[in-house]
Order: structure tokens, then C-alpha cells, then sequence
């Protein structure tokens, strides 16, 4: 992994822990609490090493020390309570850090607009809303949390010991000051460890994703059972490289390990020495006893713990981390929409104009070149050209939903940048290449064209897009569940749907996408012919590759090399041809 | 699910070791040592500093006080510790590593047996993303559970074998941590994870189609202002419900990993008070009391990082009992092992009956006949069975009624290679595999020449020089042809289905996609192409019947 990556991944979650991570209440709660664990730790062992000195050295009878054996339980409950607030403390901080995350991500989201989605790699947003919100998880609970008593536990420790024996405490000491040192490096060996292994299993799983999604087609090929070799060889590939990486990042751990194995060994070695009088400094002059020796030999482990537990968060942090970069990036992302706005556009069809227009997604790249476009209120216009040529773009542009580099959008003899851009789009009816069902009802799925609209107004909208038979046969009616998990539409009922949905908006204006692409002949000429009923009033703009919808406008435009020009002669000789074939 | 249902489903996955046995039982040997390093270290340390103490009240003692053998064993153990964690995290992780490509392997091979319907069910791609997460919830059977709560178990026993030989009763204590390890803890993490656990999957589920509505229907909402307020309102309230899910098992680990702790001190606490107050004549003596308590306090690191695998069990469970109900499914429709050869590439089909479910009949007495070489363009509405008739005629399903005869051979007589022999097609959905483009065309046939292959890409349009792809036929394409367009990656299908050579070839709309002129275009190159070899071109378009033979409309 590049530091550069890395830099700019740590940035963005120190921003997002900044901006969404400030929890005063639940912090203190935390540290009030790992405080408190720590406490009743030092004060366990120091009850412990006492009853034990007391029974065997000084031969007290166990009945004089009851009272102090029942104080040890008390600390070993109440440490284990105070662990139980500061993990709830740690689970609200991240609670409230992804519910926040995630609303600001919908906002974001709604102010980038469409256009700006459409970049984005399919799929790549709802992981980010789910996935990547979720990664954030352990590093808000466990691993943020546990960086201060990686710090905070080991100095209460050192503090305690100090003034009994300097000698205890700088057994200690003489590694405290490798702390910082060992953060690094359990850090550096967790992250490669992370990392390594986490690519390893990404990849293998990536790889048997891929093959199983395309097993229909390795099956037409006769090469499924070719492929199980190569599912074998990418799984030893992917242990062998893995490993050798493993084996190193391993050793952070170990070094771990070692050193608070060495500080019990020696601690032990030295009190023991000491007492058995062959060793004599460290205790300020005062003898030393067993409960002295005991007490700082229990304390030597949780003086690591930790910094032993950091570790075993680390691979939170790994997983923030990566998250943090996409998500910033997001939050962080320019819109593409012009600002709008007050003033409200006049009632009825408004006439739309392009003027000029220059237009690129991208530096250096331009779809449209001074393309201009006139259409009247209440006119109907389509317009032509090869997929990728930046029709969409055009009513994009319309919309508000992309600023043009050069030239001026009028909406109704007004500049786009002056609009109420809200209540413009409220008075638009869009129908997308790609109509799209929610995982909700009918109903639901109807009004998000209008969200106040009556179930007769529902039912009249149905029947008008042609699936009023279909609609009959639906046993729960409006309530029938579609989309994903409930019922599937056919292309064609789709596009029906998304017919109806048109009808239901109180739109002046209607910018249709391919509204007949992939469908039949007969579909085809339903849904023109609808079309041509709504289009009454309205101002139209339609983008289509086929020659079909062309009956119903008053104008064809071709949009070809990024401007708009009436269509040549071979083409309408194509036109005439297929109109005379489906008349045929 | 029911605990004896989640052992039943988890069973085959213990005992599938794939040739990593050997190296788990190491690294399990490895754990116990590491924990025994640990014990060690502290019991002994314990009993070494109380022994001197004693030794220490009079200087006789104290000079007689043997401490080289004592202090060479925490030295001992103090290494025996760091050692043994470094090499059993190495050899657990080469065995985990090879226990899941193991576990892959054996999965795609049931898989690549299944029809596409049996493969992907009623949901889709999100099917097999589940699948995909399932098989990583497994990979951590071994690791997470089975070999902390095995070399627990056995460093317990150890334990118990001490408190036998010293202090025999207080034997039960060690015994007690045992039954912790494999049953209590097991038990309560089962309790505590198996009634949240179908919540939190509802959950989440629901969770994700509201934020993929939020983002895919992103273009109606951004024209209607309240539509969005509602999605978004409900959006939230999905997550807000998520993540009380969230809070509510993240407090119940907390509490489990509390208690265990307690369970821990408990028993370490007890056995300072029992040994205490032993009568006087087995009165433990000084160093074995402090080992004794020591070793029990010990044994807290042992049983912490059960707690977690614990709460996992029933999730663990759950992916092993949905991978069991897809991999365990007997292939439908099932293959002959060895079959007739079709005579030529001709194709019959007799009063054809067939339906996905009861309620949407595709065929019902359906009959086609094509000649061996014909070239046939069927056309037909969307959704009226051009599609299921390519799942029919590659046998991915079979029909309910009526007969299929290819080459004169009954379909079902064939065995799968023949099959795949005697028809070459390419469905709607095509898909290419991350790899380089001369591997996408080595599906078709692994000893392909270089020639070949450029000559088919010529063929179908997809030169590399054309395309813009600089390295040719070594130009990587991205995890399921993402890297391609749609146009692209359909082509390189075809290129892949003509490579094939079979006698019949079909196509579904394989012509989506380019204008008429491209269409044309490539509709000649391949019927030339395909000159005496059977053909069904699949299009919903019209205005290309004159390159074909005979026409055909289904559906209508």
C-alpha cells in the first residue's frame, strides 16, 4: 500500500471523526469508566497479594481475613461492570456516528443529484450507504476507545508501583518508554497483516464470485469443470503469497509478546532474588515482603493488556480506514448542478431553449459544441443520435441537473440560474431510459410521480398506461409488493408503469429517454399512442433511436458531433422504409 | 433455528478438512503450548517468589533456596510463550488457508453442476453475494472456534491435573472452566445470538433495498420533492431500527464477555478461600496456594476470545445451512454420463409444454422444426418465451410436456459434453471473466492458436486495434466484463459461441445494442460465417428477415 493512499485514507477519517465524532458525554463515560476498571484492577491485585502474604508468611487464620476476601470479589465484579459501561459507552459513540454518517450521505446525495450518480460505478453508492457506513463500526466502538488506555492504563500502573519500589516500576518503565514505538509497530504488522490478508480474501473471494455468476456461460462452454482447477490454483497462489507476508507481520506480535513475558520473568527473577536476600536496591531501603512482590507481579501482564488489545482492534481501524476514503470522497464530492434561483417560471407549457451550449463531463472532453435548441411552448421535438452522443445530456442540461461550461439554458425566457430549480423539476415528467422499480407496493411505485394522488387517480393512471387487465387480476390490488422480493414486471409492463407514473405528475413538460427501447412492434405503438395523448398542452422533448415515436412530433433534430441539425436525407429515407415495413 | 438443527448443519464443514488436518492438529498443539507458556509463567512465577519468601524468613533457608531451577523455568516459559504464539499463528493460518481454497474447490464443483434457476433462486446476484459472504463466515470455523475452545479445553485439563495431584478436591474448579469452554459458552452464545440473528438479517436486507432505492430511483425523486422527504424519512427509520439491532447484540457480547470474566474470578477467588480453610493436615502449603490461585487467574486469556466465536455460532451456522441447501440440491435436470452423437444440426420440437410456475404458462403445445444448416430468425413480444426456449433447447430446465430432438437424439439422452457439442449459444445476459481477452476466448477451447483468435475477433467487430486496446489480445478485462460495454462484451460472447464450431448455433438479441447499419453488418459476416450450420438468430427488432432463410414468430 502507498503512503500517499494511506495519508489521504487517515485524513479523511480524522475528518469524519472531527465533523461526526464528538461525543463529550459518552467520552467521559468511557474514560471515567477504563479508569475506574484499572482502578479495581491495581486494587485486586493489591487485596490478593495481601490475603496471600497474610495466610502464608504471617500464618493469620483465614477467619481474620474473610472481610478482604470478600473485597477481592467485589473488584473482580465491579471490573467486569465497568467494562460493561465503557464497551456501551464505545457502542453509542458508534451508533450515533453511522446514523449521522448515513443521513448526511442521503443529503449529499439528493444535493449531487442524478448526473452526478450516474458517474458513480454501479453498485458502488448503496455499498458506501451500507457497507462502508458499517466499516466504521469497530474503529468508533473499540479501537478509538482503546487508544486512550493504551496510554492511560499502563501510567496508573507505573504510578502505583513507583513508590513501593523504583525497581518494580522501572522493570516497567524500561520499556514504557517503547511504547509509542510498539504502537507503531504492532500498527505496522497489524495493517500488513490486514491488509495482506484481507486482499488475499478479497481476491480469492472476488475471483469465486466471478466464476460462479458466470457459471451459465462457462456451462455452454463446457468449461465448468475445466475451471474448478483454476479455482484450486488461485486458492495455493493467494496462501503462498499471502503467507510469506503473514509470517513477517506475525513477528510485531511476537515482539509483543516477548517483552511482557519478560517483564513477569524478570520482575519474578528480581523480588525473588531480593527476597531471598541476594539482591538489595530498589525498595527505597525498606525490606521487602510477599505481598509487595506478589502485588507487582500481578500487575506486570495488565501493564500490556491494552496495548495487546489495541492490537486485536487494529484490523477495525484498517477497515475504517478504507471506508473513511470513499466516504469523504462522497461527502466531500462538487455538485454539478447550477446553484438555481427564486424566481418562479410562468404558468402553462414554457418554451425551453439551449443556447450555445458547450459541454464536457470531463476536462477536455466535449459532447456538446455551441449547441443550440428553440422549442416552442407546447411544441414537441425529438431528437436523434447515436447512443453516448449526449442526448441525455441535453435534457440533463434542461433539468438543472448539469451546469453547462458556455452558453445559456432559458427555461419559459428565463435563465436557469435565476429559477427555483424545486419547483421547476415539479413541473417536469421524466421518463428515464431505464424505468426502475422500488422494492415497495404498486402504490408506492406510482407515487413517486405524485405523492398526494388519490387510489382512483392510481387506477385511472393504470388503466390509461394499457395495465388495467393486468391491474384487475392483482388480488391485493395497490398493495401488490413489487420490485425486489415481491413481483417482477415484464420490460414492457415496465415501461407501462412508467407511463402511468408520467401521467401522474402535474407537468407542463414532458423529456422522454428512449420510451420505446427494446420494446415490440405492438408495445411500441401503445405507448406512442398514449404519448401522443399526453404530449396535448405539454411541451415535449423525446429522445429515440427508432423510427417509430417520430409520427407523433412536429420536429426531428439529429444531434450529431455535439450539435443539433435537421436530419439528413439518407436517414429518412430509413425512416420511410421501416414506417412502410410496420404498415406492412 | 433450533441448536440441534445448527449443529446438524454445521457437522460436514468440521469434518471437511481437505487435506489440512495436519496442519491444523499442529497448530493446535501449538495453541495449547502457548496457553501452558502463559500458565506457566504466571503459576510458577507465583510459586517461585512465595518459596523464596518463605526460604527467606531465616538465612539458612535462604542460603539453601535452590532458585536456578525455578528461574530457568519462567525463563523457560517466558520463551516457550512468545515462541509457540508465533508459530501457531503461522500454522493455523497456512492450515485456515488451505482449509478454505479446500472448501472453494468442493463448492464450485456441486455448483457447476446446477441449473442457473437452482444457482441464483428467486434474488438474483444478491443469491450469490450472500453465498460469497456465507463461505468467509465458514472460513472462520476452524480459527475463531473450534481450535481456541479445543486448546482451552485441553490446557484446562491440564490444569485439572495439577489440582488433582495437589489439592484432589478441588478438582471440580478446572472441570468447571471445561465445561465453560465447550458447553457453557457454546450454549449462552447460542442463546444469545440465534433469536437476534434472523432480526438482524431481515434487518439489513430491508436496510439495503431502501438505500438502493434511495440511490437507483435517485432520478424520480430528484423531480419530486415530497416522495423524496417520504423515502428518505423511511430510509432512516430502517437504520435507526438496524442499528438498535446493532446496540442490543454489541450489549449482550459486552455483558457475555463480562460474565465470563466474573465466571474466571470466581473460581480463582473460591479457590483462595476453599484452600484457605482446608483442614490443617492436607493444608496445601505456601508456594502450591499462590500457583493454584495464580493458574486460575491465568486462565482468563484462554476462554476471552471464545466469547466472540461463541456469539458467531449461530451466524456460522445459519451460512452453513444456506450453503448445504444450494450446493446439497441434486442437479435438475440431471445428465446421462454417456450419450448417442447427434447425427447433424437439425432441431424438432413437439407439442412443447412448459411454465416457470403455475401461473404464467410460456409453451402449451409449442412446435418447431429446423433443417440441419438452416438459419432461422425467431422474433417474438418480450416476455413470450424466446428466452426460455434457449433454457429449454440447452437443457438448463426441462419441459413439462412434449418432446426435443437435436440431431435426431432425444435432449435428455444426451450427456452434458455432447451437448455443449452439438449447440454453441449465447443467452441475454453475457458475462466475461476477469482475465485477459485471449483467456476469454480460451473458454471455447484451451489449445486456441493466436490466428484463430484474431480472426473471429474480425469477425464479430472486435479487433483489438479497432477497439483501442493497446495490448491486444493481453488487454485485461475487469470482473465480469465491467470493464467493456455492453455492446463489447456481448460481441466477445459470440466470438466465444463461434469458436465453439458446433453444429447449432444460437444467439439471443445479439444485436442489441448497435445501430441498424452495425447490425446489418454483422448479421451478414455471421451467416456467411455460419454457412451450412444451423442457426437461430433471437431478436425482438425487425427489418433483417431477408439475411435469414425463414422467419419465425413465438409468443404472438
Amino acid at each position: 500500500m502507498s503512503s500517499p493512499a494511506l495519508d489521504t485514507h487517515s485524513l479523511a477519517l480524522r475528518q469524519i471523526s472531527r465533523r461526526f465524532g464528538h461525543h463529550p458525554g459518552w467520552s467521559t463515560l468511557i474514560i471515567v469508566a477504563g479508569v475506574l476498571q484499572t482502578v479495581a484492577t491495581i486494587l485486586f491485585a493489591a487485596l490478593l497479594a495481601h490475603v496471600l502474604h497474610a495466610l502464608i508468611i504471617v500464618g493469620q487464620p483465614f477467619e481474620q481475613l474473610e472481610s478482604v476476601w470478600w473485597q477481592i470479589l467485589a473488584c473482580i465484579v465491579f471490573r467486569a461492570l465497568a467494562g460493561i459501561v465503557r464497551e456501551e459507552g464505545g457502542i453509542r459513540i458508534s451508533l450515533a456516528v453511522r446514523g449521522a454518517v448515513r443521513e448526511t450521505l442521503l443529503d449529499t446525495l439528493y444535493r449531487l443529484g442524478p448526473a452526478w450518480r450516474e458517474r458513480q460505478q454501479a453498485g458502488s453508492l448503496s455499498t458506501a450507504l451500507l457497507e462502508q457506513v458499517e466499516a466504521l463500526d469497530g474503529y468508533f466502538a473499540r479501537y478509538r476507545p482503546q487508544q486512550w488506555f493504551a496510554l492511560l492504563t499502563p501510567l496508573m500502573i507505573i504510578a502505583t508501583l513507583a513508590p513501593s519500589s523504583w525497581a518494580a516500576a522501572g522493570i516497567l518503565l524500561l520499556t514504557a518508554p517503547l511504547i509509542p514505538v510498539f504502537m507503531i509497530l504492532v500498527g505496522w504488522g497489524a495493517r500488513q497483516r490486514q491488509t495482506e490478508q484481507l486482499q488475499a480474501l478479497q481476491r480469492m473471494s472476488g475471483h469465486f464470485l466471478d466464476l460462479i455468476r458466470g457459471l451459465p456461460t462457462l456451462r455452454l462452454l463446457d468449461a465448468h469443470l475445466r475451471l474448478a482447477d483454476e479455482v484450486e490454483q488461485v486458492g495455493d497462489e493467494f496462501r503462498w503469497r499471502t503467507m510469506r507476508v503473514l509470517r513477517l507481520a506475525f513477528l510485531s506480535g511476537a515482539v509483543l509478546e516477548f517483552f511482557a513475558s519478560i517483564a513477569i520473568a524478570l520482575s519474578a527473577v528480581y523480588f525473588g532474588l531480593t527476597l531471598l536476600g541476594r539482591l538489595d536496591f530498589g525498595l527505597y531501603g525498606h525490606p521487602l515482603d510477599l505481598e509487595l512482590a506478589l502485588f507487582a507481579l500481578l500487575l506486570a501482564p495488565e501493564f500490556y493488556q491494552p496495548l495487546r488489545d489495541l492490537g486485536t482492534h487494529y484490523h477495525a481501524r484498517a477497515e475504517a480506514l478504507a471506508a473513511a476514503g470513499e466516504l469523504q470522497t462522497i461527502l466531500n464530492a462538487a455538485s454539478l448542478q447550477p446553484a438555481g434561483g427564486d424566481t418562479r417560471i410562468g404558468n402553462g407549457a414554457p418554451a425551453l431553449t439551449l443556447d450555445r451550449i458547450t459541454f464536457g463531463h470531463r476536462e477536455g472532453e466535449t459532447v456538446l459544441r455551441k449547441c443550440s435548441l428553440q422549442i416552442q411552448a407546447g411544441d414537441a421535438v425529438a431528437i436523434r443520435g447515436p447512443s453516448g452522443g449526449g442526448k441525455t445530456t441535453l435534457l440533463r442540461l434542461l433539468l438543472g441537473q448539469l451546469r453547462a461550461q458556455e452558453g445559456d439554458v432559458l427555461i419559459g425566457g428565463l435563465s436557469i440560474d435565476d429559477i427555483d430549480l424545486v419547483a421547476w423539476r415539479e413541473r417536469v415528467a421524466w421518463m428515464s431510459q431505464h424505468p426502475r422499480l422500488m422494492a415497495d407496493t404498486l402504490a408506492a411505485n406510482l407515487r413517486v410521480a405524485r405523492s398526494d394522488a388519490s387510489e382512483a387517480e392510481l387506477r385511472e393512471a393504470l388503466t390509461f398506461a394499457g395495465l388495467g387487465t393486468w391491474f384487475a387480476e392483482l388480488r391485493d390490488g395497490l398493495a401488490t409488493p413489487l420490485g425486489e422480493g415481491g413481483r417482477q414486471l415484464s420490460g414492457g409492463q415496465l415501461r407501462r408503469l412508467a407511463l402511468a407514473r408520467v401521467r401522474l405528475r402535474r407537468a407542463d413538460v414532458l423529456l422522454l429517454d428512449e420510451p420505446t427501447a427494446s420494446l415490440d412492434a405492438e408495445t411500441e405503438e401503445a405507448v406512442i399512442e398514449r404519448i401522443a395523448e399526453l404530449r396535448r398542452g405539454r411541451t415535449l422533448v423525446l429522445l429515440t433511436h427508432r423510427a417509430a415515436p417520430l409520427r407523433i412530433v412536429d420536429r426531428v433534430l439529429d444531434l450529431e458531433n455535439g450539435r443539433l441539425c435537421a436530419p439528413r436525407d439518407e436517414a429518412e429515407d430509413m425512416t420511410k422504409h421501416t414506417n412502410a415495413w410496420i404498415a406492412a | 433455528m433450533k441448536l440441534n438443527e445448527g449443529l446438524r448443519a454445521l457437522a460436514p464443514f468440521v469434518t471437511r478438512l481437505s487435506g489440512a488436518g495436519s496442519w491444523l492438529a499442529l497448530g493446535l498443539l501449538l495453541g495449547v503450548l502457548t496457553l501452558i507458556g502463559n500458565l506457566g509463567l504466571l503459576g510458577l512465577s507465583g510459586a517461585f517468589l512465595t518459596g523464596a519468601a518463605i526460604a527467606g524468613l531465616a538465612p539458612t533457608t535462604a542460603a539453601l533456596f535452590n532458585f536456578f531451577l525455578p528461574g530457568a523455568g519462567v525463563r523457560f516459559f517466558a520463551m516457550l510463550r512468545t515462541l509457540s504464539r508465533w508459530s501457531e499463528r503461522v500454522v493455523t493460518h497456512e492450515g485456515t488457508f488451505r482449509l478454505l481454497a479446500g472448501l472453494r474447490v468442493w463448492l464450485y464443483r456441486h455448483l457447476a453442476l446446477l441449473s442457473p434457476r437452482q444457482l441464483a433462486g428467486r434474488h438474483g446476484g444478491e443469491t450469490l453475494n450472500r453465498l460469497v459472504r456465507d463461505i468467509d463466515a465458514l472460513d472462520n470455523l476452524y480459527p475463531r472456534l473450534i481450535l481456541p475452545a479445543l486448546s482451552a479445553a485441553l490446557v484446562f485439563g491440564l490444569v485439572a491435573v495439577i489440582f488433582a495431584s495437589t489439592v484432589p478436591a478441588l478438582t471440580w474448579l478446572p472441570v468447571l472452566l471445561i465445561v465453560l469452554a465447550l458447553l457453557l459458552l457454546p450454549l449462552l452464545g447460542w442463546r444469545a445470538g440465534h433469536t437476534v440473528l434472523p432480526e438482524q438479517v431481515k434487518g439489513r436486507a430491508n436496510l439495503r433495498t431502501h438505500l438502493l432505492d434511495c440511490s437507483e430511483g435517485l432520478e424520480d425523486f430528484s423531480l419530486h420533492a415530497d416522495a423524496w422527504t417520504r423515502q428518505r424519512g423511511d430510509t432512516l427509520a430502517r437504520s435507526a431500527h438496524w442499528l438498535a439491532l446493532q446496540c442490543r447484540s454489541g450489549r449482550r457480547a459486552a455483558i457475555l464477555r463480562a460474565a465470563t470474566t466474573i465466571a474466571v474470578g470466581l473460581c480463582a477467588w473460591g479457590a483462595l478461600g476453599l484452600l484457605a480453610e482446608l483442614p490443617a493436615g492436607s493444608r496445601t502449603e505456601g508456594p502450591w496456594l499462590a500457583a493454584l490461585v495464580f493458574l486460575l487467574l491465568a486462565c482468563n486469556e484462554a476462554l476471552l476470545p471464545l466469547v466472540n466465536a461463541a456469539l458467531d455460532l449461530p451466524g456460522t451456522a445459519a451460512a452453513a445451512q444456506r450453503i448445504q441447501a444450494i450446493a446439497g440440491q441434486p442437479p435438475a435436470p440431471h445428465y446421462v454420463t454417456k450419450g448417442p452423437t447427434p447425427r447433424d444440426g437439425s432441431i424438432e420440437i413437439r407439442a412443447l409444454r412448459f411454465a416457470w410456475d403455475s401461473y404464467t404458462p410460456v409453451f402449451n403445445g409449442f412446435d418447431l422444426s429446423v433443417r440441419s444448416g438452416e438459419h432461422l430468425l425467431l422474433q417474438g413480444a418480450s416476455g413470450g418465451g424466446k428466452s426460455t426456449l434457449i433454457q429449454l433447447l440447452t437443457r438448463f430446465e426441462d419441459p413439462q410436456g412434449g418432446t426435443i430432438h437435436v440431431g435426431g437424439v432425444p435432449l435428455a439422452d444426451l450427456d452434458d459434453g455432447s451437448l455443449r457439442r452439438q449447440i454453441a449459444c449465447v443467452g441475454q445476459h453475457t458475462w466475461a471473466k476477469t482475465g485477459t481477452l485471449a483467456d476469454n476466448l480460451r473458454l471455447a477451447d484451451p489449445a486456441l492458436s493466436e490466428e484463430k483468435m484474431r480472426a473471429i475477433l474480425t469477425l464479430v467487430g472486435l479487433d483489438p486495434e479497432t477497439q483501442g486496446w493497446s495490448a491486444g489480445l493481453e488487454t485485461w478485462i475487469e470482473e465480469g466484463g465491467a470493464s467493456l460495454s455492453g455492446g463489447q462484451r456481448r460481441r466477445l460472447a459470440i466470438a466465444r459461441a463461434l469458436l465453439r464450431q458446433a453444429p447449432i448455433t444460437i444467439l439471443d438479441e445479439p444485436s442489441e445494442g448497435l445501430d441498424p447499419i452495425a447490425e446489418a453488418a454483422l448479421i451478414s459476416r455471421i451467416t456467411a460465417h455460419l454457412q451450412d450450420r444451423t442457426l437461430l438468430w433471437i431478436s425482438h427488432r425487425d427489418g433483417f428477415e431477408a439475411a435469414f432463410d425463414r422467419v419465425v414468430r413465438i409468443g404472438t
